[in-house]
């Protein structure tokens, strides 16, 4: 089993809980940093060296306040590497949170569902 | 020092009058970007709007501002100018108004003369597209692009028009020779209406 990663919630960048010992798998928080490639380079690394030992179920949650537009493409990678586990034939669901009147949030939500071909799930947050 | 009391007390009553929320003029940072959300966030009136509304006002916040700090040209007043002193401009200018109903954001910077028929080109074909067709647009820039890093491959504008409440304005002006001076506007309804 790898190594979690844990990084704290910025003002900026969100809050990371991977860990495979207590199969929590979390993004929450905000998302705008002045430099996505140097904050989620190392967040996609984690990922793939995941997706070679991975646990039997895999729920991952997302749940953001905000991002901005080049905090997409990094989520996108990173559902993207999900989905690979579930085409491998792992146990992989996504949890989508968004606040209880933010209907844009569930609709970005829905744009990467389409996109990844994952089903997601979705609950509200106050 | 009269006409100075005069001036400010002119400029103070025009800020009042457009319900100038949040001015700022000088150089533009993801520190300041910070700040402003925070100073915007704790005005009375903007936590008692719908997380919608607030998400909406940070999306055009942040989108302009850090697209201020990426693509803003750095420009150096002539010797003549500044008396032979050589000092490094990097001019922008943000505001925050409170409209009928809206809430308006607009910045200011100059851009490189010779790239703004690009920039026309892309606000141009953006600010046409109704919802559906700004939606499958942004997937399909989503889905292409291979940028990473600091620029948000083309969404951030795309973002801002999915969000306001109406198309979105833009003007280009002669600043200097090589210069344009590039002022973008958007608004965000309070009622959470946006553009069909």
């Amino acid at each position: 089993m790898i190594e979690a990663l844990y990084l704290k919630p910025t003002s900026d960048t969100p809050g990371i809980t991977f860990d495979p010992a207590t199969d929590h798998f979390e993004i929450i928080g905000r998302s705008f940093p002045e430099d996505s490639a140097e904050f989620f380079i190392p967040v996609l690394s984690w990922v793939d060296r995941y997706s070679k030992k991975t646990n039997p179920e895999t729920k991952f949650i997302f749940k953001l306040e905000y991002f901005n537009s080049s905090s997409y493409k990094p989520f996108l990678d990173i559902l993207l590497k999900l989905s690979q586990l579930r085409k491998n034939g792992q146990k992989v669901t996504i949890l989508w949170c968004y606040k209880e009147d933010d209907w844009d949030m569930k609709e970005a939500g829905e744009e990467f569902e389409e996109i990844v071909n994952i089903p997601f799930n979705y609950a509200t947050f106050k | 020092m009269e006409v100075m009391d005069d001036s400010l007390k002119n400029f103070y009553d025009t800020l009042n009058s457009h319900q100038i929320l949040l001015l700022y003029k000088g150089g533009f940072n993801q520190e300041l970007i910070r700040s402003v959300l925070a100073l915007t966030e704790n005005r009375h009136g903007l936590n008692n709007e719908m997380s919608i509304v607030k998400n909406r006002i940070m999306t055009v916040i942040v989108e302009t501002m850090q697209n201020v700090c990426r693509h803003a040209e750095t420009y150096r007043l002539s010797d003549s100018e500044i008396q032979g002193k050589r000092i490094p401009m990097k001019p922008g200018i943000f505001l925050i108004c409170r409209g009928q109903g809206e809430y308006i954001i607009a910045t200011g910077n100059l851009v490189q003369s010779s790239k703004i028929d690009t920039l026309k080109l892309y606000l141009e074909k953006v600010s046409n597209m109704n919802m559906n067709e700004l939606r499958s647009f942004h997937k399909q820039v989503l889905k292409s692009t291979e940028l990473y890093g600091k620029f948000g491959a083309d969404l951030g504008l795309i973002n801002i028009a999915k969000v306001s409440c109406r198309k979105f304005e833009y003007d280009f002006r002669h600043f200097n020779n090589g210069h344009d001076f590039y002022s973008f506007s958007a608004a965000v309804s309070t009622t959470g209406k946006t553009i069909q």
